[in-house]
């Protein structure tokens, strides 16, 4: 059971979501590609911060590891998204997505 | 405002920054450079929130690997510099803005209402177990209101850690039924057969108790509860002792520690030898069949113990080895041997059990990981798995066509190709 | 007895061994085979007949029911309670026609053999015969009014079948004989309906439908017993049932019950008179309730109608003149002797109905005089020879239904038996002429064709040559001897001259008219007498007119003149029916002979065993002295009339001379208008309900409009309108419009999908959004409450 500590766990949820929201608002506004996923990666990290906090409040090591996987499902993530990224750049030749519209209804 | 808070506020402050500027930033690289400032950062927020691990991980992985993966890419594509383009949606950017705001507002009155702080950890249930540290009694069975502890205990014999709901519970001793096939005992507390002993327990959560089986002088036995600390321990190399005194009567005993080197020396002095008093003043069982005992740090090594009383050496135990990380249990008590009518002194060890380990830290999640999550331990690396092979395959380059044509036909695919071609030929071969 | 009762189905047996031997082997052997078996199953019949009779005397005049070898049980629903037995009856009244049928039966047979020679359906006919003889052995010998009906109906359909032997005549004869057939049939069947009436009411009043129960006896009503006494089964022989005739070794002779312990139901006669006895039995149709008189008085009534059907008497009588299409012996055998005899066979049986119903036989006496006379007064006009003949069987059949309405059942059984025998001699005797001047026809004109078709032979005639046309004979009595003696004699006979049967048979009824009249003062008694006298008077007269153009005088075609006699398959058979009619008288003497030491009333004693009501009649010498006297002055007359010349110079009648006669010539030739009179009341309405009902109500309404127009054409417009308007029109429509309205709504959806994942990301940032609200608002609407 870890010590109580001096700083809430509020302040680390609120600068969670801060961070989450500057990754939503990447996604949405940038162009590149690779922004965006950059800017998914940060929403990611801000949900871990979110759990670990939460793991020590609750003193639950599930918690941490919940955010093990997350960590480890980002990077596979991460693996094939890059991929298909170079995969459309060559294709393509641009990783602008608003030049990927083909799915259009 | 304490340092620990300054420095939190620090960090934040630059690890939000560090996002604004990547989000901002045309420069790819550049992007990528203050995202890997901010993984940092949060890697030292969970050093602060005892996750260690996961710290070291997060540089390790995150920082480490999937960045440079971020790197190669951009790299290869050559995406540093971005064209400025007209954006197809214009109502997109504002839009998004406004609804993040809302979606901020909405996260802060949520969190700052919502009392998150308030959150307590779940409290654990209690573990007990229970020793049969009464010489001269028979095996026994030990129930806990009416379930079933320990069946057929011998002197000396604990049971495991067994958690049960915390509360106030009947702890009944009954002999233990001599049945070979334990099935058949009949259920004493249905039989209502006498118990040989009944004690009300009670368990708190988050606690961990022995419950020795004792007897007094007169043979008549008793419960004691010796609280068992099992929760991490600071040092990685020390360990808990805790002694208990259960003789029915007598002056304090206290457990010494000797020096093995000066102990048997003759021509030193008791006060020379380096004795050193590990537990000291510990009083007999009471009528009422309170035992005292005292639990202390060791660090682990070699011990050479006694048990002491005042100045008069009661036993000397042989040389024990006492692993770190454990909690041990020693218990003095009377022995009675056939043909004599004063008790022996005897000292039991029980098994050594391991404590607990830190929260957060290595030995924690790899004992989670590999006992309990298993399971998504080994799916996830399974997803890893597949995720590089998809990777490979997706970055592949396109085979020339020209080399398909030259494929080999396998021998049979021929044979069948003979046959379609020629059907009447081949009727009687079927 | 029960052993030669048990014989009584051999009676019906040998004619169906013959029918059916003839029907399947008849075209391979010839016509003396087919005659001769046909002839010899009629013969052995006769045979078993007179057995029977012999021991019937011989052992007591016990009348036994005996149960055939197969189809006891015939009828048998024991849940509805209704038990009706295939049983015959031997007993005196049986015998009786039994012999009657058998006997003349026979001597037709063998008359027939030489009638048919050379019709190429020769054996078909010798079938019918004998299956007429089969029906009519039925009818006589049931023990219950079902298996009577079961004959009644078999000898109107073989009277169908030899009525229109002849269908396939050419020129428009096959037709006549075929509409003879049939209105045969159909007037019989309007009496049948009469009796079928009555056996239904006889079953619903009584609950069974037999004569007798086996163990009854019915004891002689002039004993002052009850009517019917019941047989202790443990007495001895008393009318056990016999056990079919082979096997049952307990049978022979020994006791047995008949029907098991408890109370043995009696017959309809039986459980009649012990009613009538008890008085103020009510019977209970429904909610009407009737005393058993009138119910009894309703079940003759109906009778009565099958009786005029059968018998042919008024109103039903038509047929049997037109029944003269057939071969002659046909009209012998059934039209004369046998089958219109049914009736008065039926009548006789139900003698205790009629006993108890004194409004039914007032009913029936009447009919049968104004019968009698009537049809005499026809027959006065008549010029085909078998057409007299048929309308004096009419009259005589109404002098038999006037005796049994009157209570003389055993004067009406007497007349039926002198009947059969001088009206069989009768019709023979005419087929005989017929034949001679068909032949003589043939003769004259070179041709020798077959002598089996007789009627209207075309070949070179403008008209066809009516052989029975009595204008086309004359002066037979030299060509044609025997037939001149023997058909004098029957003549004779049924004029009632004394000493021939005739005499004796007529004379009884008349006593027993008078008896009834002046005796015991009943009107029906007075009007019967009177009738039956003047009846008695017509009947000399046409005799005599008929023998007078036919034998007497000159031929007046050569076919007459060149006729000659007929073969003696045809003439012994007259010779020997000429002896009974001489000597039938002696079967019934009256009392009052007595001193000629010959038996009297056999025929009376005889049926009085079995017939309750039978009695014997006194005889009225002065009644019968008187009838001799008219009878004879008749023949006077006639023989004023006609004896001279039987056809005027112009060929017509000789009543045509005088202007008094004329119009009741042309009356009595128009068989005083009674087809017509059908044929306008009867027949057209009917016939035009027919057509009504065929055409308009089943073709125009039923067909035309109420299934082609209503259910047709309703039924396709109605599938018009649901698949025009309201399938294409409402629900193709409708689902239709459901599809483009879907398609709609997808093209506006479709837009969502454009293609740009920031869009995407947008809309799910707006969900979660949206859901966070959702699970956030309890704290959100706290916090904003602050």
């Amino acid at each position: 059971m870890p010590a109580p500590s001096s700083i809430p766990v509020e302040y680390f949820v609120i600068l969670s979501a801060v961070l989450f929201i500057m990754g939503v608002l990447g996604v949405l506004v940038r162009r590149n590609a690779i922004m965006i996923f950059m800017s998914i990666e940060l929403m990611l990290n801000a949900a871990n911060l979110a759990l670990v906090g939460f793991a020590r409040q609750w003193g639950e090591v599930g918690g941490q590891l919940i955010v093990f996987f997350v960590i480890t499902v980002a990077a596979a993530e991460v693996a094939v998204g890059l991929a298909l990224i170079v995969a459309i750049y060559k294709s393509k030749k641009t990783i602008d997505i608003d030049e990927l519209h083909a799915l259009e209804g | 405002m304490t340092l620990e808070l300054a420095i939190f506020i620090i960090v934040a402050a630059v690890a939000i920054f560090s996002a604004a500027f990547m989000l901002v930033s045309r420069n790819a690289v550049h992007s990528a450079l203050f995202l890997v400032t901010n993984f940092l950062c949060v890697a030292f927020f969970y050093l602060m929130l005892n996750a260690p691990f996961l710290g070291m991980i997060q540089v390790t992985v995150y920082a480490g690997a999937i960045m440079v993966l971020f790197m190669f890419v951009i790299m290869l594509l050559g995406a540093e510099r971005l064209r400025d383009e007209e954006p197809r949606y214009p109502w997109l950017a504002p839009g998004a803005v406004a609804l993040t705001t809302i979606f901020l507002v909405v996260a802060f009155v949520s969190i700052v209402r919502g009392n998150v702080g308030l959150l307590k950890p779940i409290p654990h249930q209690p573990q007990v177990r229970f020793v049969h540290a009464a010489p001269g009694a028979p095996a026994v069975d030990v129930y806990l209101n009416n379930e079933k502890m320990g069946s057929d205990l011998a002197y000396r014999e604990p049971t495991e850690f067994t958690a049960v709901r915390a509360g106030d519970y009947n702890a009944l001793v009954f002999p233990a039924c001599t049945e070979a096939d334990q099935s058949k005992c009949p259920d004493p507390i249905k039989s209502g057969t006498a118990p040989v002993v009944v004690n009300s327990i009670r368990l708190e959560p988050d606690t961990t108790t022995t419950v020795l089986i004792t007897s007094t002088a007169d043979q008549k036995l008793f419960l004691m509860t010796v609280p068992t600390d099992m929760g991490p321990l600071d040092s990685e190399d020390t360990l808990r002792l805790t002694a208990v005194n259960a003789l029915p009567s007598g002056a304090p005993v206290s457990l010494i520690q000797l020096d093995p080197a000066k102990e048997y020396r003759a021509d030193l002095t008791p006060e020379q030898r380096g004795r050193v008093v590990l537990v000291a003043d510990l009083g007999a069982t009471t009528s009422s069949g309170v035992s005292s005992a005292k639990t202390i740090t060791l660090n682990k090594g070699d011990y050479l113990l006694a048990w002491q009383r005042g100045d008069e050496r009661l036993m000397t135990l042989d040389t024990l080895t006492m692993k770190p990380k454990t909690h041990e249990l020693l218990i003095l008590a009377p022995e009675m041997v056939a043909g004599q009518t004063t008790p022996r002194l005897t000292s039991i060890r029980l098994k050594p059990v391991r404590t607990e380990e830190a929260f957060g830290s290595p030995q924690q999640i790899g004992q989670s990981l590999l006992s309990a999550f298993l399971l998504p331990f080994e799916l996830v690396s399974l997803l890893l798995l597949v995720a590089m092979v998809g990777a490979i395959i997706l970055t592949r380059e396109e085979v020339v066509k020209r080399a398909r044509q030259r494929l080999v036909v396998s021998p049979v695919v021929r044979r069948i190709n003979r046959a379609v071609r020629n059907p009447s030929a081949e009727s009687s071969a079927d | 007895m029960e052993n030669f009762a048990s014989l009584v189905p051999l009676v019906i047996l040998f004619p169906l061994a013959g029918m059916l031997f003839n029907l399947f082997l008849g075209k391979n052997l010839g016509e003396k085979g087919v005659g001769f078996v046909a002839s010899t199953a009629a013969g052995l019949a006769f045979a078993v007949a007179v057995i029977m009779t012999i021991a019937m005397s011989s052992f007591g005049f016990q009348a036994v029911v005996v149960n055939p070898p197969i189809l006891t049980g015939w009828i048998s629903i024991p849940s509805g309670g209704v038990e009706i037995p295939w049983q015959f009856r031997v007993d005196t009244l049986s015998l009786t026609m039994m012999l009657v049928v058998t006997g003349v039966g026979t001597l037709i047979h063998v008359y027939a053999i030489g009638y048919m020679h050379g019709d190429p359906l020769f054996p078909r006919f010798f079938v019918y015969l004998n299956m007429f003889l089969v029906f009519m052995l039925i009818l006589v010998t049931g023990n219950n009014f079902l298996v009577t009906f079961v004959g009644w109906e078999g000898v109107g359909l073989c009277s169908f079948l030899l009525i229109g032997f002849w269908f396939d005549k050419a020129h428009g004869v096959g037709w006549r004989n075929s509409n003879a057939a049939r209105k045969a049939f159909i007037v019989n069947r309007v009496g049948d309906f009469g009796f079928l009436i009555a056996i239904f009411l006889t079953f619903w009043t009584f609950g069974t439908l037999d004569y007798y129960a086996p163990s009854e006896i019915p004891a002689r009503a002039a004993e002052g017993e009850s009517a019917v006494v019941q047989a202790a089964p443990a007495e001895s022989n008393g009318g056990a049932v016999v056990a079919p005739a082979e096997g049952q070794t307990a049978a022979q002779g020994e006791q047995q019950p008949a029907t098991p312990a408890g109370p043995i139901r009696k017959g309809v006669f039986g459980q009649t008179e012990d009613w009538l006895k008890e008085g103020n039995h009510i019977v209970h149709f429904g909610t009407v309730t009737l005393p058993l008189q009138t119910v009894i008085t309703l079940i003759t009534l109906f009778m009565l109608l099958g009786v005029t059907g059968k018998s042919a008497q008024i109103p039903l009588f038509v047929w049997l003149p037109d029944a003269m299409a057939g071969p002659t012996p046909v009209s012998a055998l059934i039209h004369a002797a046998t089958m219109v005899t049914a009736g008065i066979f039926l009548l006789v049986r139900s003698n205790v109905f009629l006993n108890a119903a004194p409004l039914t036989a007032a009913l029936v006496a009447i009919i049968g005089s104004v019968t009698a006379l009537m049809a005499g007064f026809i027959a006065m006009g008549q010029w085909d020879i078998k057409r007299v003949l048929a309308y004096s069987t009419v009259s005589q059949l109404g002098f038999m239904v006037a005796a049994v309405g009157l209570g003389g059942y055993a004067a009406g059984m007497f007349h039926l038996v002198t009947h059969a025998f001088f009206k069989a001699l009768l019709f023979l005797g005419s087929g005989s002429v017929i034949h001679g001047v068909e032949h003589g026809y043939h003769l004259a004109h070179g041709h020798h064709e077959g002598h089996g078709d007789e009627h209207g032979h075309e070949e070179h005639e403008e008209t066809p040559f009516d052989a029975q046309d009595m204008r086309n004979m004359g002066g037979l009595r030299k060509r044609m001897p025997v037939t001149f003696w023997t058909y004098l004699i029957g003549t004779l006979a049924l004029s009632g001259i004394f000493p021939l049967a005739g005499f004796w048979s007529k004379d009884e009824i008349l006593g027993r008219a008078f008896d009834v009249g002046f005796n015991q003062g009943k009107v029906e008694g007075f009007i019967a007498l009177g009738l039956l006298l003047l009846a008695a008077g017509f009947t000399a007269f046409y005799m005599w007119r008929q023998m007078c153009l036919v034998f007497f005088g000159q031929p007046r075609t050569e076919a007459a003149a060149s006729a000659p006699e007929s073969t003696s398959l045809m003439t012994v058979p007259l010779i020997i029916l000429a002896g009974l009619s001489v000597i039938g008288g002696l079967l019934n003497l009256p009392e009052a002979f007595a001193w000629l030491r010959l038996r009297v009333d056999v025929l009376t004693g005889w049926l009085e065993h079995h017939v309750t009501y039978a009695s014997a009649g006194q005889f009225n010498a002065l009644l019968a002295i008187t009838a001799l006297v008219i009878a004879v002055a008749a023949i006077a007359l006639a023989q004023q009339v006609y004896g001279k010349a039987p056809l005027t110079k112009k060929g017509r009648d000789q009543l045509q001379k005088y202007a008094e006669t004329r119009e009741l010539f042309r009356l009595a030739n128009a068989k005083l208008y009674w087809d017509e009179f059908y044929g306008r009341f009867v027949e057209q309405p009917y016939n035009r309900a027919a057509n009504w009902l065929a055409n308009t109500l089943d073709w125009a309404f039923w067909h035309d409009y109420v299934h082609n127009t209503l259910i047709v054409g309703g039924f396709n417009g109605m599938a018009a309108f649901l698949s025009s308007p309201v399938d294409r029109g409402a629900i193709d429509a409708g689902f239709m419009n459901i599809g483009r309205g879907i398609e709609w709504f997808s093209s506006r959806l479709r837009r969502m999908q454009t293609g740009y994942v920031r869009t995407y990301a947008f809309t799910v940032l707006v969900g979660v959004l949206f859901i966070l609200l959702i699970v956030l608002w309890p704290l959100i609407r706290q916090a904003l409450g602050q």
